[in-house]
């Protein structure tokens, strides 16, 4: 009979999904993010995507438009972007973050998820119906910018962590 | 000689990051291809040395493409280039032929590492 591996616990997710998001985002921009308190304060905008395959949870990354402004300057190594490098450059980003929380989770859980690709939207992304927060990290960046990563779960899944 | 590379990621920014890692370098980027479907269209056409394939594309995922690409193309030299970097991906894209897997995010000195050793198989 298959065993299967729960879920990990939202501490532990919250612990997984943090560390690839700063990591890559140091890897990727060169900015630090570092633990931190309250919410996004400027113009913000949101980058999300859902995982599937074992693992039923919503993932989205709220940050100041200065924060993901600064991420597309670094990845397209120049000073002038446009919104439409902003919006392709956040869903790029947050590819590469998932893909290393995936990664993670298939070496924690030997779960092998996938996740659809990401989306991206001016302010606030209202998950589907029935989910429910499951865990928030915020952090802060080098400047001051506020990011908030958020996980949203079905209840039903919450029994299985 | 310069070494023809062909791009399929549905990410512009991915094209201008290989863009700039490439530069100095013997590979050229001479076609991009946003997603599998115009990746097998554009295949013929280009002939090219190199293919850097994304997995998470709209439509034909990378492994798919990949996988039409090397039937109808033997010879065909893909590097796969994405962030699903865990074992059952590599598997997956070792068993349909593909030489070299790079995650992202990546450097120079890795990509052209993967390109050496996809042209000497």
């Amino acid at each position: 009979m298959e065993t299967v591996t729960p879920l990990p616990a939202p501490e532990r997710l919250r612990d997984i999904c943090g560390q690839i998001a700063r990591s890559v985002t140091r890897q990727i921009s060169e900015i630090l993010l570092e633990p931190g308190l309250g919410e996004p304060e400027d113009e913000v905008c949101t980058v999300y995507t859902s995982f599937e395959r074992g693992f039923p949870f919503t993932l989205d990354l709220v940050a100041d438009l200065s924060l993901f402004r600064r991420l597309t300057q670094r990845m397209m190594r120049r000073e002038q972007v446009s919104a439409q490098d902003v919006e392709d450059a956040a869903k790029e980003y947050f590819n590469v973050v998932c893909g290393g929380i995936v990664a993670a989770l298939y070496r924690a859980t030997g779960r092998a998820a996938r996740f659809r690709i990401p989306s991206f939207c001016q302010g606030l992304h209202q998950p589907e119906e029935g989910l429910r927060q499951n865990w928030e990290a915020v952090y802060l960046g080098d400047r001051d910018e506020r990011a908030r990563l958020v996980c949203y779960m079905a209840p039903q899944e919450t029994m299985k962590q | 000689m310069v070494k023809r590379v062909m791009v399929v990621d549905d990410s512009h920014i991915m094209e201008l990051q290989l863009e700039v890692v490439l530069e100095d370098t013997e590979y050229e980027i001479v076609a991009y291809c946003r997603d599998g479907e115009e990746a097998l269209a554009c295949y013929d056409e280009v002939k090219p040395d190199i293919v850097t394939m994304d997995i998470l594309m709209p439509g034909i995922d990378g492994l798919e493409a990949a996988r039409t690409i090397l039937e109808e193309h033997p010879e065909a030299r893909i590097v796969m280039l994405s962030s699903l970097a865990y074992e059952e991906s590599f598997h997956e894209a070792e068993a349909i032929g593909v030489k070299e897997f790079v995650a992202k995010p990546f450097d120079q000195v890795r990509i052209v590492e993967a390109f050496e050793k996809a042209l000497k198989d």
